[in-house]
């Protein structure tokens, strides 16, 4: 069984989030940080402070801002950005590849 | 042993109602605005957002009762790795094709330079194929 910390969402918990138990990633101790602090000031204060592994060494291609997005606080990562712009690679020349040719009743099967 | 036909990383894929794929803004080059008072940012920094990795693998003669897995593996532009997914791919009876649609959460920017994505395939747990690696590449500019 693995838990999830309400803090820092790193969900592989050997043990409930509760009872003094201590997240390994960003170091809450539950049932005292959060009795001062709620979890999301907490979490406010481990991104605040960059986020970093607490306890020994982190999973294999570990990364705080992925963990926060797939346990569903995306919002809680610094705005790094203003704007993302994908660009093509290649440039695009347009080509007509049958002339008189119609688009319309191919039927795309895989 | 199943060849990959189709290996591209793009903003978003669309199934139809019969299963056909239709594959939106292929990436190529991504680039990340700054502004010029901005903190600089951490070499792991991810933006959230949703982009997806597909392949399409066409199956061969005597590939029904082998297994497959697809291994996805994503490198920062400094050789370090970001994600790792694993897929079983098994063929469907009278289907000659699988496609396969990796969904990844975040896009990861914190360095500028080529994401390599890499894609093998493995057979009892060895390594049968590799596919040569495509790259989306990182800018950082101004606003």
């Amino acid at each position: 069984m693995r838990y999830r910390c309400p803090v820092c969402l790193f969900d592989r918990l050997p043990y409930p989030p509760t009872g003094y138990h201590i997240c390994p990633c960003c170091s809450t101790e539950f049932g005292n940080d959060d009795a001062e602090f709620s979890h999301l000031q907490l979490r406010e204060m481990w991104v605040g402070s960059g986020a970093f592994w607490f306890f020994g060494n982190p999973p294999a291609n570990w990364n705080p801002w992925m963990q926060l997005v797939e346990g569903g606080h995306p919002e809680a990562i610094p705005h790094f950005q203003t704007n993302l712009k994908s660009e093509a690679a290649t440039r695009i020349e347009p080509r007509l590849i049958m002339p008189g040719a119609s688009p319309y009743g191919l039927l795309a099967e895989t | 042993m199943p060849h990959l036909s189709v290996f591209v990383a793009c903003d978003k894929i669309i199934i139809d109602q019969s299963g056909v794929a239709s594959l939106i803004t292929l990436f190529g080059t991504i680039t990340i605005s700054l502004p010029p008072e901005a903190p600089e940012l951490p070499v792991n920094a991810i933006v959230p957002k949703e982009w997806a990795v597909f392949t399409m693998w066409e199956w061969e003669p005597g590939d029904e009762k082998k297994k497959f897995m697809q291994h996805l593996e994503m490198r920062w532009p400094d050789g370090s790795v970001f994600l790792e997914k694993k897929d079983e791919i098994v063929k469907v009876p009278e289907k000659r094709m699988t496609q396969i649609v990796s969904p990844i959460a975040g896009f990861p920017v914190g360095q500028p330079g080529m994401i390599a994505l890499n894609v093998s395939l493995e057979s009892d747990g060895t390594t049968v194929f590799k596919a040569r690696p495509i790259f989306v590449e990182v800018v950082h500019g101004p606003v």
